[in-house]
């Protein structure tokens, strides 16, 4: 009784006796690519469930939509929680089996994606953003331009024009004008990692060392004077013998020095931090971060977590983006920081121990409950050596923590910290060396007293402490 | 069957097992049963619409999939949401036998497959003293002496055993209730019944079910499932009914009452629904409710009254707390959110729903309405 390679039932539409085996590569690919995403978007797909929906559709046939998306829905999740983001993706999936995998529309669309990365993700009732939208990346070309001469001329003068352009006037009411547009991610719709984002290069690797160099928490190789050390200081002890002819009266000690940084990296990929960041910048400065840190884990968060480490471990941010690619990361979804600080807590708790430097990378502003953000920040604070939070949007001079996330976050965290460009992470690195635990953070920024702070002066106390 | 039970074993010779033995499983190497195989989507939801089940086009689908790829269908939902209801009429529909298995803390194997009847075999042993032996491979010689007590005689059928023996032409439709009260441990043996469905029992042999049950397993989400389980199944999430969709369900289950009544008690419990309560109506509280109104005798033109709402918020909330929050307000807002249901159905349909109500004629299953959609 059952019908022969295609089993469809006989009251279906008819699509054509050999429709299924002609385009059956095509449907396997758009089938197994769906069931991919839908993990990788933390659905629980189960093993053989590409097998099971492929099955189903040569039952029900591929042109009843309403059908498909039935059979898809049994066979794929297995949680009432998954079904959002079933929803989400099924559209595309749709479209994908239409087009059976030879259309050009979906290649179209990454590449318009591709093209246009900041806005891709945003849905189309954010029209009133657009005007303000425009001026905010002009501004951050810009900033990436002026980032370009200082490569060439050095360091201190670039620092200097940094500040410069971040105690402008102009450049005070552009970024006012960014900070009140901040807006909340829309939940769902994250986008694949695209391949091809080129934009722009930065040079980020003086800045890392320098913070590499004020965070260590981990003993290198180099050794320090010290009063119980492990290692008997032979140099110094053989020095101190020629006073005492020849006698040792007592064998002076070292140990290591913490030069090496174990660290853990957590990403709003949302797209509200998406819209007010660059990505480039943000991909080598994670990728600086995995290359020169001991240890480093980078979780990509949005509505769900998932580590990315893996992807970074390339030499150019072109190669990162295209493993990111390759492992389907995505992103460009709603925000949950305390979800993902929670999972984090849950299912990798050993990724924070005293000697860990947490990082969090995020606008703060949640979109889900501000008690689990509350309650899990508290427990890195406590757990971690440094608990540092990046928030693009404190590049304004006139920023203040009031979204409620980051209010909640707030009492937890060591340091909150501007982070928009290369001028960011030298400053963070500068604050950082002085080593003064006590006063980190945005608010000792000097560059945001308003022009309190002549540029001469700031330049001249980091060179010091440096 | 031959092939199934041990060769030494003539007790399951002649046992129900027997019965199917020239009928191999009825599904081929892909899995794929032909039972259905000329079962269609208009049939299926023939069969709904026969039994006044009111079905979305998602759910005809996945229960039409289940069938054909004769898999497990996992159904969850809210409680009373018309999980087990779907199973009662699959069953009633497809004119099959419902064998059902209701889940509880601390099932256990001897309660869902098979027991030996001890009383019996002690008896059996007692009235012929060494007529019977206690082994179970005795060779029958005849002489009435060889029979085995852990023959077919003192086997007691539980629901999964009943499910697995109980093919025929009509494979029966096994509802495995509330799978989520139960423990791990009982999740492990379905497995085993699911994914083969076969039972080992030691003293009979293998028993192979002819042809696989139609199997309907649902689960409130007390607890997560464990993957392996859910791998096997197909997964239907049973939306919670929209106001239309319930009141249509109301109508055809409670067809004496005026159809603008039954859009006012739906607009009730949707109202009710809004309320943080500890356990929000489903379906089945609506059709309580419907069926309270209904027993005190309710006319068209006649609101609901406070009073009259009072009296009937038994029906519709299951805890003393629920009942002690609905205060004045609400009250104020359920007569109120009553009466919006009523104009918005009265000025849609006007006086074609008295004719449709009236049309149905009444249920011939009212005995089966009773005990439904939980």
């Amino acid at each position: 009784m059952t019908p022969p390679e295609n089993g469809r039932r006989p009251g279906a539409d008819p699509p054509g006796p050999d429709d299924f085996v002609a385009t059956r590569d095509e449907t396997l690919d758009a089938v197994v690519g769906f069931a991919r995403s839908l993990r990788a978007a933390g659905v629980q797909v189960p093993a053989n469930a590409a097998v099971e929906a492929t099955r189903a559709l040569t039952v029900v046939g591929r042109t009843d939509k309403s059908a498909v998306r039935a059979a898809m829905r049994a066979t794929l999740l297995s949680r009432r929680e998954d079904i959002e983001t079933f929803e989400d993706r099924f559209e595309r999936f749709w479209r994908e089996l239409r087009a059976a995998g030879r259309e050009p529309p979906a290649v179209l669309e990454d590449l318009a994606d591709a093209a246009d990365p900041p806005g891709a993700g945003l849905p189309a009732g954010a029209d009133a953003a657009d005007p303000a939208a425009d001026p905010s990346s002009g501004e951050r070309d810009e900033g990436a331009e002026s980032d370009d001469a200082d490569r060439e001329s050095s360091r201190p003068a670039g620092f200097a024009s940094a500040t410069d352009e971040g105690t402008t006037g102009e450049g005070a009411t552009v970024e006012g004008a960014t900070v009140e547009r901040a807006r909340y991610s829309p939940s769902g719709g994250s986008e694949t990692v695209s391949r091809s984002v080129t934009l722009d290069r930065y040079d980020l690797a003086e800045p890392v060392a320098r913070l590499t160099d004020a965070l260590g928490t981990l003993p290198g190789r180099r050794r320090e004077r010290s009063g119980n050390g492990r290692f008997v200081d032979a140099r110094r002890a053989l020095r101190a013998s020629f006073q005492t002819g020849g006698v040792v009266p007592s064998l002076p000690e070292a140990d290591r020095t913490d030069t090496d940084v174990r660290g853990v990296v957590l990403v709003d990929v949302s797209q509200s931090v998406l819209d007010s960041i660059d990505r480039e910048f943000l991909l080598e400065w994670l990728r600086l971060l995995v290359e020169s840190w001991r240890s480093t884990r980078v979780f990509f968060f949005d509505t769900d977590v998932r580590e990315v480490t893996d992807a970074f471990d390339e030499r150019t941010v072109e190669d990162v983006t295209d493993a990111l690619a390759g492992a389907e990361a995505s992103w460009g979804g709603g925000t949950r920081i305390g979800h993902a600080l929670a999972t984090l807590r849950r299912e990798a708790p050993e990724a924070v121990d005293r000697r860990t430097v947490v990082t969090v990378v995020s606008d703060g502003l949640e979109r889900g409950d501000v008690a689990d953000l509350e309650t899990s920040a508290a427990w890195i604070g406590r757990r971690a050596r440094l608990f540092l939070w990046l928030n693009p949007l404190a590049k304004s001079p006139v920023y203040e923590p009031t979204a409620r996330g980051m209010a909640a976050a707030l009492p937890a965290v060591d340091g909150l910290f501007a982070f928009a460009g290369p001028a960011d992470v030298t400053e963070l690195a500068r604050q950082l060396e002085r080593n003064d635990r006590t006063r980190l953070g945005y608010r000792y920024d000097p560059r945001r007293s308003g022009g309190a702070d002549e540029p001469s002066s700031t330049d001249s106390t980091a060179t010091i402490r440096t | 069957m031959g092939e199934d039970t041990e060769p030494t074993d003539d007790a399951a010779a002649g046992s129900g097992v027997d019965g199917a033995s020239d009928a191999s499983p009825r599904r081929d190497a892909a899995g794929e049963s032909d039972q259905f195989a000329d079962l269609t989507e208009a049939d299926l939801r023939e069969t709904f619409e026969r039994a006044d089940y009111v079905a979305e086009d998602d759910i005809v689908t996945t229960v039409l999939l289940a069938l054909r790829l004769g898999k497990p269908l996992l159904v969850e939902g809210e409680p009373g949401a018309g999980k087990t209801e779907l199973a009662k009429v699959l069953a009633a529909g497809l004119g099959e036998e419902l064998v059902r298995l209701q889940c509880y803390e601390g099932l256990a194997a001897e309660n869902a497959l098979y027991e030996w009847n001890y009383t019996k075999q002690l008896l059996a042993v007692q009235a012929s003293e060494s007529g019977v032996t206690e082994d179970s491979d005795a060779t029958g010689d005849g002489s009435g002496r060889g029979e085995s007590v852990f023959s077919e005689e003192f086997l007691l059928e539980r629901p999964l055993l009943r499910a697995l023996r109980a093919g025929g032409d009509a494979p029966p439709v096994l509802l495995i209730d509330e799978v989520d009260r139960a423990d791990e441990e009982f999740e492990a043996l379905l497995l085993e019944v699911l994914s083969d469905f076969q039972v080992s029992v030691p003293e009979l042999g293998t028993v192979r079910a002819p042809t696989p049950p139609v199997v309907v397993i649902t689960s409130n989400r007390t607890r997560a499932l464990s993957d392996a389980l859910k791998r096997r199944c197909l997964y239907l999430y049973v939306e919670p009914p929209t106001f239309e969709k319930e009141r249509e369900i109301v109508r055809r289950k409670v067809p004496e009452l005026d159809a603008v009544v039954a859009a006012e008690l739906c607009g009730v419990t949707r109202r009710l629904r809004e309320e943080p309560l500890l356990k929000r109506p489903g379906v089945a509280e609506t059709l309580d409710l419907a069926r309270g109104v209904a027993a005190l005798g309710a006319d068209r033109d006649d609101r609901i009254s406070r009073e009259k709402l009072r009296t009937l918020l038994g029906t519709v909330l299951k805890e003393a707390e629920d009942v002690e929050r609905v205060d004045e307000a609400l009250l104020d807002d359920l007569v109120a959110a009553a009466g919006e249901a009523r104009e918005a159905v009265a000025e849609i349909d006007g006086g074609e729903a008295v004719t449709d109500s009236d049309g149905v004629e009444p249920a011939e299953r009212t005995a089966g309405d009773t005990d439904d959609p939980t």
